[in-house]
């Protein structure tokens, strides 16, 4: 027996489709014609269409206000490729944090002080290049800041205590330092490095045999991904991405998650760091559902 | 790249006139704007010349503005749980409308999503696979969205011809 309620919900919406012209030739013609053989629904036709006139005429009124200046000014800087803000608008500032790529923001807060962006930048290689920049600040650390040779760092404390603290008031329950005994790391030791993006935490690790890996992360907006990853091998864990690059001697492992960027790099072949990846991503998103 | 900063500049009114019909409220629709803007132009290389350009810019708008909503909502989830005693104000949920008209008045009884829906609809021309695209929904919730919001306003209109209550 046909749901009464269910046929007359579908009635409507092919009423309502008829009214958006967004019925094929054919459907259009028939409910013409039972638009003329059924005046109750042919009243109810109308009724959509007047509820369109009336919105229509409530919000014209606003197509027609004066633009407001500023907002002409940010296409025009736009054009001229000279977008700049330093986010002192008051309300202005709230929506511009979100709106900007913040790794844009990032990428670019080193070298002129403020930020902004050039309209004409391709987004895409921009994205592309802040990460294969956070890849590299990774890599170059793991060789600059090995334990034997100390240049030293902001924060240095060899206790495993100290550093979960700092990094808790860094980034609060964003993060939980991985444990690697079960693969045989134990913890070496953890720095806080500067970086034209901020502060950027490393963690190493050390194995019986004395080989070292370090997990090299940063707080900031996610990154999307370019289609341009090409320099990337990607590598699924469960339901997790991450992205595998060779640099010289060191195997690198690179994914994000909101609002940290991680590496993981190492001296050895990739199938051995992919066994460390495996179990760091495991603790660190093993609840996720997605 | 000239043409996309002249037809820019002439989406602004169809983009205010959107964005007042989420915030309701001129400044936050205005800023909403501007960071539509300053999105579509940092993203200007993405735009597909050819392609519906006011669609590409009512969904980087939607975005913002679906974005802000929720980090709102967490805002006041956590000031909630920092303070379960905290009385919370009813009335910042509550915009008066953008026009105090009856079908403003009526629009604004409509659910969020059904009233999103029938304003890119009737008010902004959008196809339903536009509509699809901008608010990264199912065509088909597209329709029953439509569909009962119409059904509503039916009500809600009427019922604003017949009494004026308070």
């Amino acid at each position: 027996m046909p749901d009464r309620n269910n046929a007359l919900a579908l009635d409507r919406e092919i009423l309502s489709e008829y009214v958006d012209g967004q019925l094929d030739d054919n459907a259009r013609v028939n409910v013409a014609t039972h638009l003329a053989e059924h005046p109750a629904d042919a009243e109810v036709v109308d009724e959509y269409r007047r509820q369109t006139t009336a919105i229509n005429a409530a919000f014209d009124p606003i197509l027609q206000e004066p633009v407001p200046d500023d907002l002409i000014e940010i296409v025009r800087k736009g054009r001229s490729g000279s977008l700049e803000s330093d986010g002192r608008d008051g309300n202005r500032a709230k929506w511009m944090l979100m709106g900007v790529a913040a790794s844009v923001v990032l990428f670019l807060a080193g070298i002129a002080g403020g930020w902004y962006y050039r309209g004409y930048q391709e987004t895409a290689r921009l994205n592309a290049m802040v990460i294969q920049q956070f890849v590299r600040s990774a890599s170059n650390a793991y060789v600059l800041y090995d334990r034997d040779t100390d240049r030293g760092g902001d924060f240095r404390s060899e206790r495993m205590k100290d550093f979960v603290q700092w990094m808790y008031d860094s980034f609060g329950d964003n993060f939980t330092p991985p444990k690697l005994e079960a693969i045989g790391f134990s913890f070496a030791g953890g720095r806080l490095l500067p970086t034209a993006v901020g502060p950027a935490a490393q963690m190493s690790y050390r194995d019986e045999e004395n080989r070292r890996v370090t997990l090299y992360f940063v707080k900031g907006e996610k990154t999307e991904y370019a289609s341009d990853m090409s320099a990337f091998k990607p590598q699924r864990f469960g339901k997790f991405d991450t992205f595998f690059l060779q640099d010289d001697k060191r195997s690198i492992y690179f994914w994000q998650r909101s609002p940290l960027k991680y590496a993981l790099v190492g001296e050895m072949e990739q199938s051995e760091l992919s066994k460390v990846t495996e179990d760091i991503v495991g603790q660190l998103f093993g609840k996720d559902d997605k | 790249m000239t043409d996309f900063f002249n037809d820019l500049e002439g989406e602004i009114p169809h983009l205010r006139r959107y964005a007042r019909s989420l915030t309701k409220e001129r400044d936050s629709a205005d800023d909403l704007v501007q960071a539509c803007l300053e999105r579509a132009i940092s993203r200007s290389s993405l735009y597909q010349e050819g392609t519906n350009r006011r669609a590409w810019l009512f969904k980087i708008m939607y975005n913002l503005f679906i974005s802000e909503k929720r980090s709102q909502a967490r805002v006041v989830r956590l000031q909630d749980s920092l303070d379960p005693d905290r009385h919370v104000s009813v009335a910042a949920s509550q915009h008066h409308s953008v026009e105090l008209t009856q079908v403003g008045e009526a629009l604004d009884r409509l659910p969020a999503e059904q009233r999103e829906v029938l304003l890119l609809v009737a008010l902004e021309g959008m196809s339903y696979e536009e509509v699809a695209e901008i608010m990264e929904i199912p065509i088909g919730t597209v329709r029953s969205r439509l569909s009962r919001a119409r059904e509503a306003m039916r009500d809600n209109f009427k019922v604003e011809g017949e009494t004026r209550a308070g």
